[in-house]
């Protein structure tokens, strides 16, 4: 296991400096995010939140559009609708560090009267600006992105009063981008995870959360919850104190429950191996991010079971499609709506008991298992840094995500849909699985389709599973 | 200077070291005198034994030699007569450009060298599918200056490409590496090079040994050192490591290799592998490149430079020459070689964690502390905590050590 504090981060400071300097920015400065955020009231940390007792999961949907007004329309129609946390979700050129080119197309989509952006541009507006979209709003707001070098919009995102930031060096990366360099990535995040850990307040951290659903294509369990592990580790390791872990809906209600219940025991039991048991961990969980149906009727049903779902795992925030996913980005209303239609879903189920049966325990069984091995094989690398362990499986095909369209992954490893709609691997590639693991897998997948389609047709059939 | 004894002369790029041999492994503290400028290195050593005179009784000089003299390697099986020709040559301080098969042209022309060794066959076989192959080779494809045959003993074959030199098989009848002759060869054309090249003639008639390059000379101290203790603490197995401004060169002894590494020669204790792009004068550039796409970039600045890691980290990146201000340069040479020795699906095969001893000399570690290097050490064999002495050659002892063992006439075959 390597060291529960990693001592060469020393010069943070200087690097954060030159981060802002390159901004541009005469406003921030390495202090601005810290007093911000300690005058800031309690109830709009996530971290406070997690740490609340509920009936239910919290509700959050996503939501990001270019200009300031809409944004703020956008905010507070969420708020009336009962969303526990806001999103901010950012648009691909920012995403991509291409700040120029995200101010443009702002600036031309106004002058032209419609959108040239597909998410709120954060550094466009700048972190005054960005403050006062939450005027009157007092729950938590979650920075949503999907960018491998975060550290500028982190900065700018904290600075505005933004308390939970998603993201990690792998789950940024790998489903995100083709030819970003993923131990750049792990650096970069290493600063955003440290930069969280210092800015907030003792008695309300900055909250951290991973991306789990990844590229959302048939993958296996047993990747989700080692990215989600890896990413948890990781931050720990730089101070952060209040995490969530996720995944996305599977497909199988059976393997849903079983993922749960792995993340959070392998979360504790590596947590308190790495020397970090005080860090708070939350479980989130995504709806449905495949295709979704384009008939809103059946897109409505999706949502509503995926709501159900998510109570029956013991998710801590459950994150909201719209029916007008099969769509593109969703309107003001729509987003409300499916906000309102979760909540009242949820509301049905007030203290559910946890559910189990002879198939989520062997699923639990072997994803656990799964997961054991994959992890002592990360955690064994010899290697000075759990960051460079990392690095190194993604490379070596140990951590490798089907589908993902990064050149550093290995896309080695094969799954299939089983019975039950379990995902079950088909070929292991370099994931370094047992050979009684892998006989298991190939039991529960069964016999395949007798229909004569091909691997290639089925995976292609699997995309639009629920569409 | 009290009584006479052999003046040791280390002529490199940018120093010159000096030290005087009293008896066996008996000597004086070593000089650093820095090249001046304009003259060059034989006048300017030339100019130092002369007013040294009086208390030398005989002179030994050896010079690092800009990476060593570029070598092409061509021969009939990668597995056999190409390894152990490569292997050989590299024990010369020859630095291996490439290593093809005559059997399987290269669409690419080849790099320039100075010598192109052919090498195939085995002494009373059958020859017709080596005559076939080298009927075929292409040697406008392989431009070089010198050619040297070190295949077969077979007059018939060397008569269809005309060498400058032949040598002995570099394979014997068991397909045993026997690289003695070829490396013998190597050695004396480069020394011969560096007596040119750097004016050292008149030291060369004075000497009472030929000019032998650096690498070679410290890689006779390796072959002693294995068979007994000359630095303080170091026991073997050991891999010793000269870091240099053109080449960083590792000694390890044969023991530490891992059963899949190329088949070395019966009598090989210590082998020499020569990392060409790892140095920190000449070969800045090619490291510069090295180091920013290093997967294993983020352990290096870790332990490089602990207190600034990230910075160095973003200035390695991005390809920054002031990044490798010394010592920076000198430790990450001293990373990679370790890490590409212990790699384990690499081609050196070295076992590092059995190594008892890891033995850092040469003068390219200006300001780097024990400390450091042993840091920079653990955390290229992957942050172990293995019980293992690491020693700095501090007083640069291992040159004077090797020099002394040079033999006293090695003339160039013809």
């Amino acid at each position: 296991m390597f060291g529960a504090d990693d001592r060469c981060l020393g010069d943070l400071d200087d690097e954060r400096a030159q981060v802002i300097r390159a901004s541009g920015s005469t406003e921030l400065d390495l202090s601005t995010a810290r007093r911000y955020l300690h005058s800031l009231p309690r109830g709009r940390f996530a971290s406070v939140a997690y740490r609340r007792q509920r009936e239910r999961p919290y509700i959050q949907p996503r939501g990001g559009l270019p200009g300031w007004e809409q944004q703020r329309a956008l905010t507070l129609a969420l708020h009336r609708a009962g969303a526990d946390f806001i999103p901010l979700t950012i648009d691909s050129h920012t995403r991509h560090n291409d700040y120029a080119t995200a101010a443009k197309l702002l600036e031309a989509g106004h002058a032209e009267g419609h959108d040239l952006l597909n998410g709120y541009p954060l550094v466009s507006h700048g972190f005054a600006r960005t403050r006062e979209l939450y005027e009157g709003v007092d729950v938590p707001v979650s920075l949503r992105h999907g960018t491998p070098d975060a550290r500028l919009l982190a900065e700018v995102a904290l600075a505005a009063g933004i308390t939970e930031i998603e993201g990690g060096g792998l789950c940024y990366t790998l489903p995100y981008a083709k030819s970003y360099p993923v131990d750049r990535a792990l650096v970069h995040w290493q600063y955003v995870d440290r930069l969280c850990a210092l800015v907030g307040p003792a008695d309300a951290p900055i909250h951290r959360e991973s991306f789990g659903p990844l590229t959302a294509t048939l993958v296996p369990p047993v990747t989700t919850v080692v990215v989600q592990l890896c990413e948890l580790l990781l931050a720990a390791e730089q101070g952060v104190r209040s995490f969530a872990v996720s995944y996305g809906q599977t497909g199988s209600f059976e393997q849903d429950v079983a993922v749960a219940r792995v993340l959070r025991r392998q979360a504790a039991r590596l947590l308190a191996h790495a020397g970090h048991p005080d860090v708070r961990v939350g479980l989130v969980y995504h709806q449905w991010m495949g295709a979704f149906p384009t008939e809103p009727s059946l897109a409505w049903q999706l949502i509503a079971v995926s709501a159900a779902l998510s109570r029956l795992v013991g998710a801590d925030k459950v994150v909201v499609k719209t029916p007008e996913e099969a769509i593109g980005i969703p309107r003001i209303e729509s987003n409300a709506a499916a906000v309102r239609a979760v909540r009242y879903v949820l509301d049905m189920f007030p203290d559910a008991a946890p559910l189990s049966s002879e198939a989520i325990e062997e699923e639990d069984d072997l994803i656990d298992g799964e997961v054991r091995e994959v992890m002592d094989h990360v955690l064994n690398q010899p290697t000075g840094s759990l960051l460079a362990a990392v690095h190194r499986c993604v490379v070596s095909g140990v951590i490798d995500v089907p589908f993902a369209p990064h050149q550093q992954n290995a896309g080695r490893l094969v799954t299939d849909r089983g019975p039950g709609r379990r995902i079950r691997i088909l070929s292991p590639g370099a994931v370094p699985l047992t050979t009684a693991q892998l006989r298991r897998e190939r039991e529960l997948l069964g016999a395949r389709p007798d229909d004569g389609s091909l691997l290639w047709e089925r995976l292609l059939r699997d995309v639009r599973i629920l569409a | 200077m009290t009584s006479a004894g052999t003046l040791l002369v280390d002529v490199g790029s940018t120093v010159v070291k000096v030290c005087t041999r009293w008896r066996a492994d008996r000597f004086s503290a070593v000089r650093r005198i820095a090249r001046l400028p304009g003259v060059s290195p034989g006048d300017q050593v030339s100019e130092l034994l002369a007013g040294r005179s009086s208390g030398v009784r005989a002179v030994r000089v050896c010079s690092s030699a800009n990476g060593g003299v570029p070598v092409g390697v061509l021969g009939l099986s990668g597995r056999h007569s190409v390894a152990a020709a490569a292997r050989a040559a590299v024990a010369a301080g020859g630095s291996v450009r490439y290593e093809r098969l005559l059997t399987s042209p290269s669409g690419a022309p080849a790099p320039p060298v100075d010598v192109l060794i052919l090498t195939g066959g085995v002494d009373g076989a059958d020859h017709h599918r080596l005559r076939a192959a080298l009927a075929g080779a292409r040697l406008t494809d392989h431009p070089h200056e010198i050619l040297v045959w070190a295949g077969a003993d077979a007059p018939e074959v060397a008569a269809l490409l005309p060498p400058h030199h032949r040598t002995t098989n570099v394979l014997d009848r068991h397909l045993r590496p026997s690289p003695g002759g070829l490396t013998d060869l190597i050695r004396d054309l480069y020394t011969s090079d560096l007596v040119g090249r750097k004016g050292l003639g008149a030291l060369a008639d004075v000497a009472e040994a030929p000019i032998w390059p650096t690498p070679a000379v410290v890689g006779l101290a390796a072959q002693r050192m294995s068979r007994r203790r000359l630095l303080s603490g170091v026991a073997a197995p050991f891999v010793l490591l000269d870091v240099g401004g053109a080449t960083t060169d590792a000694f390890v002894c044969t023991e530490l290799r891992r059963g899949r590494a190329v088949r070395l020669a019966p009598d090989s204790s210590v082998v020499r592998q020569v990392f060409t792009d790892l140095g920190v004068v000449a070969s800045r550039p090619a490291l510069l490149g090295r180091l920013a796409t290093d997967p294993d970039l983020f352990d290096l600045v870790r332990a490089v430079a602990p207190e600034r890691s990230r910075a160095l980290y973003h200035d390695l990146c991005e390809g920054r020459v002031s990044a490798l201000a010394p010592p920076v340069g000198f430790l990450c040479c001293l990373f990679l070689a370790l890490r590409r020795l212990a790699a384990p699906d690499g081609p050196h095969g070295t076992d590092l964690r059995r190594a008892a001893s890891v033995v850092v000399t040469g003068g390219a570690r200006s300001g780097a502390s024990t400390t450091q290097i042993r840091r920079v050490v653990d955390a290229a064999d992957g942050g172990s905590e293995v019980s293992r002495a690491v020693t700095v050659d501090h007083d640069y002892l291992l040159w004077a050590y090797g020099i002394q063992d040079v033999p006293a006439r090695s003339p160039v075959p013809s």
